[in-house]
Formats: structure tokens, C-alpha cells, sequence
């Protein structure tokens, strides 16, 4: 059976070296290699790897029936977990949850999606918004989830910290997050927790270094964390320069802001 | 690389690839990460730790890689710092390997203390923890170079000041091909060679060792001696042969049942007139090997020299007995020396008795 499995393997090595190469110039052909990988080594993880690539190329429903054939095909416990976070992002819980026992049965994943997906059933059930951070902060307490995983968790802690007024954490939080790596997002964050508390100096700093992004993506966000901090000239003001870059993307922001009420 | 070599090296290899792996992901561990003990890392079984490529590779390229350890800088409390340390953990794992060699290479280098079987272990175990400490030596040379995948790349952004410690993928991959063109070129060669030279310097000797390398020079010193002879420069010869039997007694205080050496310093010993002293190293030699009739040729000629002919008679007797059996069992004959009054050189290697032919009464 080893001897087997390793033989699949050694026969799939060349699939993953081209997928590799593959990806510098065509993602679409990455994925297709590193599918061929999955097939001829059966190895969850270059499963994984494909679903991955092929979200770059096709939509995420595309992928997500893509990674339900694979695992009517070759079951792993990473595809069944990747399976259902996409399951958990479309907003079908009851699919997620049987995929993550699926995953569980099937003999848990490397990476943490697992934990994820079942933080977000947990979070789906609550609108009680200290309940959710309750449930993000556990697990964010988790030490083995992947960098993905915990980038995620990370990120969506800040959000909830700077929406429940918890600055100074929020301010740790994305601090935290910075100090792996580069990071927009939490960089527009960390940029309005200084403007309320009136470091200006610093703000501008964040915004100088958050100005890598792209404008629309910057000022999605920047709408959103000054209205979570309760800056509502700020967030009028982000939303305004938005219209200028995405009017359909400032409608949604609109919406969404309108949905979260007049922040703090 | 012979099988024989491979069979010897690849262990170590394993062994040393093991350890240097096993430290990241412990080190990573103990600063809080888990995500290495996840995909279960923190383990000392090497087949966690082998990647199908590396090992693909150390046939194809004779140098390969391990799986890299995964870890979640977002685990870490302070990301830079811990990095940092489980990014070091690997070669330093490595010096910890090489010092533990030293220790156990101080124990295992007395050879010769433990009997016949006893110093083939010892010499074994010695050469084993030799070659490994070698090759984490290597390891951990190869690691700290400030080129991506090594640790090296990882040490050096955490420690500048404003530099993340993360590198974009595409980057790493070019340096890699860059890494692979180079260690295949051995355009990096002479950084190991400097290593290997450094710690093969300072790491302890084992007594079977020493008397290799004070047999090979004295091996050297004799043929000098010899050479010297031939030119005509007799005093300078006596000087040099004189130096070979200073080497041999050393190699012969460490080792007192080595025959070759009593043969060769008797030989010497002989040469430079020191008959009685001769007569004792190759009645030793005698004794240890009974079947070598150069031997007994050399104590008839000793003999000789000390006026014990019917002794002399009696030697060359048992040494033409021993060339016949030799003959008969189709073994190689091996001849007695023309002139072992001045070249136990000469006749010192298996190889150099062939030189020589019949003449039994030097």
C-alpha cells in the first residue's frame, strides 16, 4: 500500500513541478497541473492546491462543485474542509456543517479550515455581536490553525474589535498582524483608530503605507472602519471618493452602512 | 559515490536533515505556534520530515532538501523575535549535533582499549559520528546563507529594522533555481570545503586515526629516506629515517599490536644499525602475524647482522616454506625485498614486495 502510494506520487512529482512553473505566467494552466497532481497522486493536499488556483480562474460556484466532484472521486479530509468554507462563504451552513464533519471523519485537515468553517456556523447562529467576538477570540486562542486561517480570524477580531469600540485592542490587533507582514486592510485600521484618537501624524503614516492597495479596495475599507469608529464625516467622505472609482461597490458599501446603523 | 558510501552517508544524511527539521518545528512549538506540531513536525521520525523532491534530488543533483517546516508567524508573540529564533533553531540544532559528536568522539576514540572487535566498533562508531558532524556542519554552513527557501533568507529580514519577515513566493523560487544552479556548479563548493576543513581541524582524533597518519608518514619519510639514498646523501637519509622511527614508536605506543609497524620500524630500526633493538619489534611482528614471510626474512637478515647465522638459515627457511604455500594456493607470490638493508620503504606496502625478486641473501 506505501509502495503503491509512493509509486502515485513519484508519478504525480513532475504534474506539481509544472503546476509550480505553471503559475509565474498562467494560473489557469496551474491549476489544471496541479489538478492532474490530485489525480494521478491522490494527495489532499495537491487537491487543495488546485481548488486554490482554480478559484483565481473560475467562480467561486464553479469551485465549489469542482471541489464536490473530487470528493465524490478521491475523498480527503483538506478538499472536504476547502469544500466547506466555500459552502460556509456562499451562506449554506447546513452543507458546511456536513462537510466539516465529513472532513472530521475523513481524518481532520492540515490547515484549520475546519475550525474556521465551524467558527462561522457558530457565528451564522448569533447576531449577538459580543457573542461573535466571543467565538473569534476562542478561536484565535487556537495555536495550530494555518496562516491563512489565522490571517482570517485575525482580521475579522480587528474588524469586530474596532466595531465594538475596543480600539485599543484593535490598534494591537492590527499592529499584530503588520508585524508578519504587509497588510492593507488592517493598516486602514490601524489609520482610523489613530484619527480617533486624534494622532494624526500616525493616520497619515497608515494611509501613506496602505496607499499600495487598490484605491476602490482602500476606500471600501476606510468607509467602513470610520463608520464602525464612529467617524461619520470620514466614512462619507471615503464613500464619496469610492462613487469616483466603483459606483456599483459604493452602493453595496451604502447599504451595508445603512444596515450597520450609525456606528458607535 | 560508491554503495559502500552511500550506505554509510545517507543515514548520517537523514539523521542530520532530521534533527535540523525536528528544531524548527520544536523551536516554533515552544514560542507558541503549533501549526508544525499539526502537521506533525515535532517529531524525530525522519519520514515527516523527507521531501519526495529533496530525496528525488540528492540522487539525481548528489545534493537534496527536506520538507520545510510550515510556520505561523500570526502564533508568535513577538513575530520578529520568534522568527527569528526558530529560524536559527535549525542550524543551531546542527552545532548542537556536532558539539554532541565531539563529546561522544572524545569517548569512542580509544580504539585500541577495547580488543580486537572492540576497536572495529569503536573505529566505526567513530567514523559514523565523524562523518556526521561533517555533514551538520554542512547543513548548517548551507542554511545560514542569506539566500531563499535557507534559514538564512529568514534570519536576516528579522533582523533589520522596518524589514517583514516574509518574502514574496516568486522571489523565493527565483532565488532557488539560483541556489540549485549554484550548488550544482559547485560554484558553492568552497564554502563547504572551508567548513569541512574548519571543523575536521578542531574535532577529536581517534587513536586509530593518529596511527594511520603517523604510519602514512612514516611511510613517506622512509621512501624520502630512500630517495635520498639513492642521490647519494647518506647523512641527510640516517636524518629522515630517524624521523620515521620517532613516527612509528608513536603510532606503535598507541597501538603496540599493530605487526605493520613493528615490521616497518624494525625495518628501519635496522637500517640505521640499531640491530638489538630491531631484533624485538619483528620477533613482535612475528608473533602478531606468523604467516608474513617478509618477516622472517627481515629477522634473517637482522640476525645476520648480529652474527646468528644458524638462526639466520632457519628464518630464510621458513620464509622460502611460507612463498611456496603461497604459490600453492594460487595466491599472489609475494617476493622478498633486494636490499632491506636500506628500503624497508620499499617493501612496506602489500604492492611493493612485488618489486623485488629471489634475492635472499641481501
Amino acid at each position: 500500500m506505501v509502495l503503491v502510494r509512493l509509486v502515485r506520487q513519484l508519478l504525480a512529482l513532475p504534474f506539481s513541478i509544472l503546476g509550480t512553473v505553471a503559475g509565474f505566467f498562467s494560473p489557469a494552466l496551474a491549476a489544471k497541473l496541479y489538478y492532474a497532481a490530485w489525480l494521478v497522486g491522490r494527495a489532499g493536499q495537491a487537491g487543495l492546491t488546485a481548488l486554490a488556483k482554480f478559484l483565481h480562474v473560475e467562480g467561486q460556484d464553479a469551485v465549489r462543485l469542482r471541489a464536490m466532484a473530487m470528493l465524490t472521486r478521491h475523498p480527503s479530509a483538506a478538499i472536504a474542509a476547502f469544500a466547506a468554507a466555500l459552502a460556509s462563504a456562499a451562506g449554506d451552513m447546513a452543507e458546511a456543517e456536513g462537510l466539516v464533519n465529513l472532513a472530521r471523519e475523513l481524518g481532520g485537515d492540515p490547515e484549520g479550515l475546519t475550525e474556521l468553517v465551524e467558527h462561522e456556523i457558530a457565528a451564522s447562529r448569533t447576531p449577538d455581536l459580543r457573542e461573535r467576538w466571543r467565538l473569534a477570540e476562542a478561536l484565535a486562542d487556537r495555536r495550530d490553525l494555518s496562516p491563512t486561517v489565522s490571517k482570517m480570524v485575525l482580521s475579522s477580531l480587528m474588524w469586530l474589535e474596532l466595531s465594538q469600540g475596543a480600539f485599543d485592542r484593535a490598534r494591537r490587533r492590527a499592529e499584530h498582524i503588520l508585524a508578519v507582514a504587509d497588510d492593507p486592510q488592517a493598516e486602514i485600521v490601524l489609520e482610523t483608530v489613530h484619527a480617533q484618537a486624534g494622532r494624526a501624524a500616525e493616520a497619515a503614516r497608515c494611509a501613506a503605507r496602505a496607499a499600495a492597495a487598490p484605491p476602490a479596495n482602500r476606500l471600501y475599507w476606510r468607509a467602513l472602519a470610520s463608520h464602525a469608529a464612529g467617524l461619520g464625516q470620514r466614512s462619507a467622505d471615503a464613500l464619496a471618493e469610492l462613487r469616483d472609482y466603483d459606483a456599483a461597490l459604493a452602493e453595496r458599501v451604502e447599504a451595508q452602512l445603512a444596515g450597520m446603523g450609525d456606528g458607535r | 559515490m560508491t554503495l559502500a558510501d552511500a550506505l554509510v552517508f545517507i543515514p548520517v544524511l537523514i539523521v542530520a536533515l532530521t534533527l535540523h527539521e525536528f528544531a524548527h518545528a520544536w523551536t516554533a512549538s515552544l514560542l507558541g505556534d503549533d501549526f508544525a506540531r499539526r502537521q506533525g513536525r515535532v517529531s524525530f521520525w525522519p519520514g515527516r520530515h523527507l521531501s519526495l523532491l529533496g530525496t528525488l534530488a540528492f540522487f539525481v543533483l548528489r545534493f537534496g532538501w527536506g520538507k520545510p517546516v510550515p510556520v505561523n508567524l500570526y502564533n508568535f508573540k513577538r513575530p520578529k523575535r520568534d522568527y527569528l529564533l526558530s529560524s536559527l533553531a535549525g542550524p543551531g540544532a546542527n552545532l548542537l549535533t556536532i558539539g554532541v559528536c565531539f563529546v561522544l568522539m572524545l569517548l569512542t576514540r580509544w580504539t585500541y582499549h577495547f580488543g580486537p572487535t572492540g576497536a572495529v566498533w569503536m573505529g566505526l562508531a567513530h567514523m559514523m559520528l565523524r562523518l556526521l558532524a561533517v555533514v551538520s556542519a554542512i547543513l548548517a554552513v548551507i542554511n545560514i546563507l542569506p539566500v531563499p527557501p535557507l534559514d538564512g533568507s529568514k534570519i536576516w529580514p528579522c533582523l533589520i529594522p522596518g524589514l517583514k519577515p516574509t518574502l514574496k513566493p516568486r522571489t523565493t523560487w527565483l532565488f532557488l533555481g539560483l541556489l540549485v544552479f549554484m550548488l550544482y556548479t559547485g560554484n558553492l563548493a568552497p564554502i563547504f570545503h572551508a567548513a569541512v576543513k574548519t571543523i575536521t581541524a578542531v574535532m577529536p582524533v581517534s587513536e586509530g586515526k593518529r596511527v594511520d597518519y603517523l604510519a602514512k608518514q612514516a611511510r613517506a619519510a622512509i621512501a624520502q629516506a630512500e630517495k635520498l639514498l639513492d642521490d647519494g646523501h647518506d647523512a641527510h637519509a640516517a636524518d629522515v629515517r630517524a624521523r620515521a622511527e620517532v613516527l612509528l614508536s608513536e603510532g606503535l605506543a598507541i597501538n603496540p599490536h599493530d605487526g605493520e609497524m613493528r615490521y616497518l620500524r624494525a625495518a628501519t630500526r635496522s637500517n640505521l644499525g640499531r640491530h638489538e633493538e630491531a631484533l624485538g619489534d619483528i620477533e613482535r611482528a612475528i608473533e602478531i602475524r606468523r604467516d608474513d614471510p617478509i618477516y622472517y626474512q627481515w629477522r634473517a637478515h637482522i640476525l645476520d647482522a648480529l652474527d646468528r647465522p644458524d638462526e639466520a638459515r632457519r628464518d630464510r627457511e621458513t620464509a622460502r616454506a611460507l612463498y611456496r604455500v603461497a604459490a600453492q594456493d594460487d595466491a599472489p607470490v609475494p617476493r622478498p625485498p633486494s636490499r632491506p638493508a636500506t628500503a624497508p620503504g620499499r617493501s612496506s606496502g602489500r604492492s611493493g614486495r612485488g618489486e623485488e625478486e629471489h634475492a635472499e641473501n641481501p
